[in-house]
């Protein structure tokens, strides 16, 4: 298997001098497969229009473009590349767009395809060549694939639907765990609390930690897992509770003792400059305090081959 | 025949035609958009104001449990839910369900059915967990009997949405004439509401007790072997509160309370099998009164 990051930011791009090292788009990851011509891209963040300008150069001589794009969730900064991504506008391009669906009652092809209506973008869903197909998703073991790649997907916690990744293929494992936050006991826990309600409190603490220990036996040995680390702890303590994102401390403490080989924290935060995280890579990522565990903050056009 | 049948595919069809964007209540939808619309609600909050509207708490059940390839437990809690769906999700899930309401300024009839359908619901779950609580059922498992209770009748809702008038006279005649409503919604229908809670349960997707309490509550029979215990509380959960908060107010309660009691075979078998006293059914009466005027007092309903 061999990983590809494209865009490894949250929340918004930010090209410029200060991230020229590990890169201001946001999420897109490319993963290829021994033997299996067509290549898994994960997230339409605005890196995926440097990977589609890729495939249209190393993929297209070979033959049409037959990709499949999963979708960990529908927020702005994981689609926004989407129509930028030059191969849906071949005729020849077969794309499948796996993610999600919203609780609004609205389809995953019009959640990602309306970027593409006449207020926002010139050129309407309705008028590319390609043939898209959308596949929405649950929880659990994906069923119906024609190649040996076996896929699972589990939910995370985030302010709208959002699905972690667990792929397989040959013996090695790579996971995806972002945008996510721990799970809390939201519940209020002080019986002095005039809300306080005992069975919400320990039903909620029972639920939390189940569901964060599901989390960790979804990537379980995995040989990578991209986890989200957005904020420090310090900063996840003050201000960034419940925005759905995992602090670096947490990230890697829950992830060192699960057997994973590779840890690649990821969706950094916009405000960060290479060299802040040149300095977080220097306290969190040196040899002598990660263990067996090796840790590393994504860096833009870094491969990854298990 | 053939007038009769064509009455009843129109009916199935303006009901289905409902369910397919179910409102919340008019009684729950100014107290839902006040909690949702606060950025600063709790989770308590949140989770009291859910709890107390049946449509939401359908609507929440029916998003945790369609978001799984494979649930072999089924998730009947809406604290489960509330901490694995988040906050954000569930108020705006609760957003959209109470603003496809038509929140009109002036209360008509049909709210003010609705706000006594409302007062059944809530004092049908507070009495059916109340019961499990009283007869052996673990506390962690008492809020699936709220749920059920709060659901039991779910399938009236949209006869009294879509068919408001005539609803509420075939309502009035099978009290007066102490028929079963069960049969005089089939007859002018076409469906009742057993029927139509079964068409909602299959919608969001509830299974096992839940979806038993709401299709057999007034047919315990037909009710599968395997829920026809929690079903049965909530049968008579729904009799208690027909009897105690329907009914007469207070003073009147102690004789007619005892003497509704004594005449109903289903509440008496439930005592005698349970070994439960009239005086413990008379202390959960006054806690479940006191849990329902606390309800109302929340979503700023005014008694009576």
């Amino acid at each position: 298997m061999k990983i590809k990051f494209w865009g490894v930011r949250g929340s918004i791009p930010i090209p410029g001098p200060d991230t020229v090292k590990y890169g201001g788009n946001t999420s897109c990851i490319e993963i290829r497969f021994n033997g299996i011509k067509r290549p898994i891209i994960i997230d339409a963040g605005s890196g995926i229009r440097e990977l589609g300008n890729h495939m249209m150069l190393n993929d297209l001589p070979n033959g049409p473009i037959i990709t499949d794009l999963f979708l960990t969730h529908t927020h702005w900064d994981h689609i926004m590349g989407f129509p930028f991504f030059t191969p849906i506008y071949l005729k020849d391009t077969r794309l499948k767009v796996y993610g999600p669906a919203s609780f609004e009652n609205d389809t995953l092809k019009n959640i990602i395809g309306n970027q593409m209506s006449h207020r926002y973008f010139p050129i309407r869903q309705a008028e590319l060549a390609s043939k898209i197909d959308y596949i929405e998703l649950k929880e659990g073991p994906l069923k119906s694939r024609d190649d040996n790649i076996s896929i699972t997907t589990k939910w995370l916690n985030h302010p709208v639907l959002c699905l972690g990744y667990r792929f397989e293929y040959q013996d090695k494992v790579v996971c995806t765990l972002y945008d996510s936050e721990p799970f809390q006991n939201i519940f209020s826990t002080g019986p002095e609390d005039p809300s306080y309600d005992e069975t919400m409190a320990v039903e909620g603490e029972k639920t939390a930690q189940m569901q964060n220990k599901l989390l960790e036996n979804f990537f379980k040995n995995a040989d990578l897992v991209i986890r989200d680390a957005q904020y420090t702890e310090e900063e996840y303590q003050a201000s960034k509770k419940g925005w759905g994102h995992t602090s670096m401390e947490y990230a890697i403490e829950s992830t060192k003792n699960a057997g994973v080989k590779r840890l690649a924290l990821f969706h950094h935060e916009p405000t960060y400059s290479d060299k802040k995280l040149d300095e977080l890579t220097k306290k969190f990522c040196s040899p002598d305090t990660t263990g067996n565990m090796e840790i590393f903050f994504a860096k833009e056009g870094m491969e990854i081959i298990l | 025949m053939g007038n009769s049948q064509n009455k009843t595919a129109e009916n199935f069809h303006t009901i289905q035609e409902y369910l397919i964007k179910m409102p919340s209540l008019s009684t729950t939808v100014t107290k839902v958009l006040s909690v949702c619309n606060n950025p600063n609600t709790s989770a308590n909050d949140l989770n009291k104001v859910v709890s107390l509207d049946p449509v939401l708490t359908g609507n929440v059940l029916k998003l945790i449990n369609s978001a799984y390839y494979s649930l072999l437990n089924q998730v009947t809690s809406l604290t489960q839910a509330i901490i694995m769906l988040g906050l954000n999700t569930i108020k705006n899930l609760a957003l959209s369900t109470a603003v496809l309401g038509n929140i009109a300024l002036k209360k008509s009839r049909q709210d003010n059915a609705m706000d006594i359908f409302w007062t059944h619901c809530i004092a049908t779950g507070v009495w059916s967990k109340a019961l499990a609580l009283e007869t052996g059922i673990i506390r962690s498992k008492c809020e699936e009997y709220f749920v059920a209770g709060l659901l039991h009748d779910i399938g009236k809702i949209p006869l009294i949405h879509c068919f408001p008038a005539a609803y509420m006279k075939i309502v009035a005649t099978a009290i007066e004439k102490g028929l079963s409503l069960l049969a005089a919604e089939k007859t002018v229908f076409g469906l009742n509401h057993e029927e139509i809670g079964k068409l909602i349960a299959q919608k969001w997707k509830l299974e096992g007790a839940i979806s038993q309490a709401i299709c057999t509550h007034h047919h315990l029979t037909e009710t599968d072997d395997e829920s026809l215990n929690f079903v049965e509380r909530v049968a008579v959960a729904d009799m208690l509160s027909k009897i105690t908060t329907d009914g007469p107010e207070e003073d009147s309660l102690e004789d007619i309370f005892v003497e509704t009691i004594l005449q109903n075979s289903l509440i008496k078998t439930f005592l005698k099998n349970h070994n439960l006293s009239l005086l413990t059914l008379k202390t959960l009466q006054e806690k479940s009164q006191t849990e329902i005027e606390n309800a109302k007092l929340f979503m700023q309903i005014a008694k009576g």
